[in-house]
């Protein structure tokens, strides 16, 4: 079966294609060379007029695991808001914040998405992640595991364990997890906050273990780096929130110590003190710091206004922030010696000064950072809002005159307080296909995603253009999955299954007897229950494991 | 599998049969038996030993598998108010369920329903604080528990997360105090290494009892004396344990918690804690009791958005935690029920006159027989799978011990949908 897109525009950043029109070929799922003149062409769609690009990639978005459960069961009104019927073709259930899985997966497929990635998946909790990514259905995924506040990590770093056991015992999680990447989440923080420690800054020594996030951020960007691991360290910096805290960004990304690392929604990092709120902007000295360090890369983690639900490990900082919970109800949980999870539902409030800076930090974040390949687009979905309002903020970031329009609605003391309306900076097609698409493939190790050149997997999104960019991208044309079409006119047309990405990393198995040891004598599981199967993913029929390595990759 | 009729040995078995979720169980299978050499239970024993011949059956008289599938796919597609309860199953078992329900539109229940929601209201309105099984074992220094049934429902609490024989916390261990909070005056605690303190009270009075504690803790006065029973000068002691604990842990279970307000119970519990993490660390452990509980609750809620009591019959899912349960489905016109029972065989469906669909381990009990039997097999024992804990965290992989020709929930499930797809597709 030879398909044919013919005419389209092509906004291939990876290959340098900007907006020049090629006509792709999909054979197989995969896009092909221009066959043979003569060649018979099964199908062909037109795509004259239009855009064209890879499928889209969401690098961090909180679609699957507990903590994403536990929101869901926190929200039955905001659910009954947006219900989803039953067709022909696609399951019931609900969307808004927190929504059902299978939603999920047709909400982003309708947007253009092709590829989702879960950030926060704590290696107890793994299996169940991925059952729900089993569930999510149209996309591809996978998820980062979570380490850092793990006490086995924290036990074999405050005993001086050298680094090569602990590279054997990260690359031992990325097997039992079955996960794509390594995420750190406060580092030390949520054990810490288990010993009842409330703050835990840097340089700040763990009162349980005298381990600081500095040094646990260096040894798994190490080991992330020595393992051949494709994507970098994940890192949700110490405190979140605080404001101030731009200065614990600034040391978090020094703590790299020059290796790859990845500071994830890094809006909500980029506070300063000034003013008589005490609460400010510091996005151009986060900015500056990208800018400075080519090791870094960031997503944003924009917040958008309205209601939401925060879902996250960090317990330290969901507890302190139970305050600003909308509807009144939180929820913290210590897990297992592993790490911890805090769901607080929140309404951000364009009226509020803090929320309305805190949109204003997003968008500055977006437009002083230069280097669109080191940045990308998230609103670390749920906890800045909803996924599905990223063809919003695309709009915001492209239509100068639509982003001042929508500052003249915020709080006035934060829109004097931004830089925004001095900040011209409009993306291009070219830049958003990079931040969406290219950006996060490269990040991710995904060699054959986030382009449209030979031998990439057939994930296409096609868009009618359109001077409002909001339209633009929340109705694309044609979705391609695999090469099948699966949206037209942004309704779904046919239901697949995508696969799970993971990354198996060689090691030295004797750290397994070490591992197994501290199950049987602490936990509560038997290491032979937690490791996830390979073949747990096979049963199901939903598509697979993809067995990703430091050198290449191989399909399981 | 295992085919051989030579005994089978399997290490690190994971046990169905409570909440706990062990999976530290050491088995002998011979001739489709097991038998247990480690880390067995009063639970686990019972629940690995299945009798009843397999055969389905139509009316009380013995069908093919065939037959009772398009009999069950006659009597649930062609029901306007089908009802699904039960839900003693898996992940895969759910997930077909899940798909059937969403295809005839149906309301879902479990049949610890009432349990479950118990604590899920409170989550739903104000949230809590709260723990795992593996943080309890190595880090508490205080454990507190409602109710003195709790050991019988879960057989190894006290051995493997109470009184354990090593924690990382091990001076949290040393210093752990266990206090057994409701019950009769007459129960006698079990024998363990961590001191034990019971205070019998009755379990209705248990909200009254953790409010004087919560009183005391934050130095309120009170009105009572002698709050629940106990006067307040024996509830000070406990109270200052409580204010003073590093890490303590309040675990209940919430059948075993009387009255029909079991939420206010645990609201009471969970305000508690709240006001024990403004100084210190402190969490509740709601502990589900098994039969499939978070497997279902987990499951419809990521598929559908709702934590059961749930009816698809309008095309998209419908919440009502109170008017969805089982019993008042049943009693509000509900003209078809398929109940599904692997695990526990005490749980058959409901007496009703409402024609039934019964999925169940061979030797389930029956009040009478339903329209429809299929017998299926037990996940952990007949087949693989996976199940969630009752801390609602951790699953684990379930995993066949021994050959039968007993078809899973999920196969059956499957079946069914297929049978009422094929019967509505135009001819």
């Amino acid at each position: 079966m030879l398909t044919r897109l013919t005419g389209g525009a092509l906004y291939d950043p990876a290959r340098q294609i900007n907006g020049e029109v090629h006509d792709l070929y999909i054979r197989d799922g995969q896009i092909t060379a221009a066959p043979e003149p003569g060649t018979l062409v099964d199908r062909e769609y037109d795509l004259r007029g239009k855009v064209v690009m890879a499928g889209a990639i969401d690098m961090h978005t909180h679609i699957g695991g507990g903590k994403v459960n536990i929101a869901r069961t926190m929200l039955p009104e905001d659910h009954a808001a947006d219900p989803v019927p039953r067709t022909g073709l696609s399951r019931s259930g609900c969307g808004h914040a927190a929504p059902s899985t299978l939603t999920t997966g047709y909400r982003y497929a309708q947007m253009g998405y092709t590829a989702c990635f879960e950030p926060a998946v704590l290696p107890s909790n793994a299996r169940h992640a991925h059952l729900e990514l089993g569930d999510t259905p149209m996309v591809d995924k996978g998820g980062y595991a979570m380490l850092g506040s793990d006490e086995l990590l924290l036990h074999l770093m405050a005993t001086g364990t050298d680094q090569a056991a602990i590279n054997d015992y990260v690359a031992w999680t990325l097997h039992a997890s079955q996960c794509l990447g390594i995420k750190v989440v406060n580092p030390g923080g949520i054990s810490a906050f288990k010993f009842n420690q409330r703050e835990l800054d840097v340089d700040e020594a763990s009162a349980s273990h005298g381990v600081t996030p500095r040094d646990i951020i260096r040894t798994l960007t190490r080991a992330v780096y020595e393992l051949g691991v494709p994507h970098p360290l994940h890192v949700h910096a110490s405190n979140l929130g605080v404001p101030g805290n731009f200065t614990t960004t600034l040391k978090t990304m020094e703590a790299a110590e020059g290796l790859p690392v990845h500071l994830t929604h890094i809006q909500f990092h980029s506070y300063g003190t000034e003013g008589d709120r005490k609460f400010s902007s510091a996005a151009a000295e986060i900015a500056e710091a990208v800018r400075r360090m080519p090791n870094v890369t960031v997503d944003v983690g924009q917040i958008m206004f309205g209601q939401t639900v925060t879902a996250s490990g960090d317990t330290m900082h969901q507890y302190a922030n139970r305050r600003f919970a909308h509807p009144h109800k939180w929820m913290c949980m210590d897990i297992e010696c592993d790490a911890g999870c805090g769901v607080v539902p929140f309404r951000y409030r364009d009226k509020n000064f803090v929320n309305a800076l805190q949109w204003a930090i997003g968008l500055e974040l977006f437009l002083d950072i230069d280097d669109p390949w080191r940045v990308f687009l998230t609103t670390d979905h749920p906890n800045g809002a909803p996924f599905t309002s990223y063809p919003h903020l695309i709009r915001l970031l492209m239509d100068r005159s639509f982003r001042n329009e929508m500052l003249t609605r915020i709080h006035p003391d934060a829109a004097a307080h931004s830089r925004l309306s001095s900040l011209d900076r409009e993306y291009d097609l070219y830049e958003i296909a990079i931040m969406t698409r290219a950006g996060p493939a490269r990040v991710l190790g995904l060699d054959d995603r986030g382009h449209l050149g030979e031998g990439a997997t057939a994930d296409i999104t096609v868009y009618n253009p359109d001077d409002n960019r909001e339209r633009m991208f929340e109705t694309p044309a044609y979705v391609f999955k695999d090469g099948e079409l699966v949206v037209r006119d942004g309704q779904l047309v046919k239901v697949v299954y995508g696969r799970t990405h993971t990354v198996h990393p060689d090691y030295d198995p004797s750290i397994t007897r070490r591992v197994q040891r501290y199950f049987e004598k602490f936990q509560t599981v038997r290491m032979e229950n937690f490791m996830i199967g390979s073949d747990e993913f096979s049963d199901d029929g939903r598509g697979g494991l993809v067995v990703h390595t430091g050198r290449g990759r191989s399909e399981a | 599998m295992p085919t051989s009729e030579d005994p089978l040995s399997f290490e690190h078995v994971p046990c169905p049969f409570c909440g706990l979720l062990c999976d530290d169980l050491r088995v002998r299978v011979a001739d489709g038996t097991v038998e247990l050499l480690d880390g067995g239970c009063p639970r686990s024993q019972s629940g690995f030993t299945v009798a009843g011949d397999g055969a389905p059956r139509i009316a009380g008289d013995a069908a093919s598998l065939d037959e009772a599938v398009r009999r069950a796919g006659e009597l649930l597609g062609t029901a306007r108010r089908p009802v699904v309860g039960g839900l003693g199953t898996d992940v895969a078992g759910m997930r077909a369920v899940l798909a059937l329900s969403d295809g005839i539109g149906a309301a879902l229940d479990h049949v610890h329903g009432d349990s479950l929601h118990a604590n899920l209201r409170v989550l739903q309105d104000r949230g809590w604080i709260t723990t795992t099984l593996g943080e309890v074992r190595n880090r508490a220094d205080l454990v507190v528990v409602l109710g003195s049934d709790l050991f019988d429902a879960f057989p190894r609490l006290i051995e493997r997360v109470i009184a354990p024989s090593s924690a990382m916390q091990a001076e949290a261990l040393q210093a752990r105090r266990l206090v057994v909070l409701g019950g009769p005056a007459d129960w006698s605690a079990p024998a363990t290494d961590v001191p034990v303190h019971y205070q019998p009270a009755a379990m209705e009075d248990l909200a009254e009892l953790l409010s004087a504690l919560r009183c005391l803790i934050n130095e309120r006065p009170l009105q009572a004396d002698t709050p629940a029973g106990p006067t307040l000068d024996a509830l000070r002691p406990l109270a200052e344990q409580m204010s003073q604990a590093s890490y303590g842990v309040l675990i209940w279970s919430t059948p075993s918690l009387a009255g029909t307000h079991k939420d206010l119970t645990v609201q009471c519990a969970t305000g508690l804690i709240e006001d024990l993490n403004r100084e210190r660390r402190f969490a509740g452990l709601p502990l589900a009791l098994g039969d499939g509980d978070m497997s279902a609750y987990q499951v419809c809620t990521w598929q559908t958005g709702y934590p059961l009591r749930v009816d698809l019959a309008g095309g998209f899912p419908r919440y009502d935690p109170y008017h969805l349960s089982t019993a008042r489905s049943l009693a509000d016109g509900a003209d078809a029920l398929l109940w599904i029972s692997a695990f526990n065989p005490t749980h058959g469906p409901p007496d009703t006159q409402v024609p039934t669909v019964v999925l169940g381990r061979p030797d389930l009990q029956f009040p009478h027989q339903p329209e429809v039997f299929i017998p299926v097999g037990i996940p952990g024992l007949d087949h693989g799978g996976t199940a969630f804990r009752g801390d609602a965290v951790v699953s684990l992989p379930l995993r066949a011990l021994r050959s039968t020709s007993l078809p899973s929930v999920a196969a059956v499930a499957q079946a069914i949908s297929e049978r009422i797809t094929s019967t509505e597709a135009p001819c």
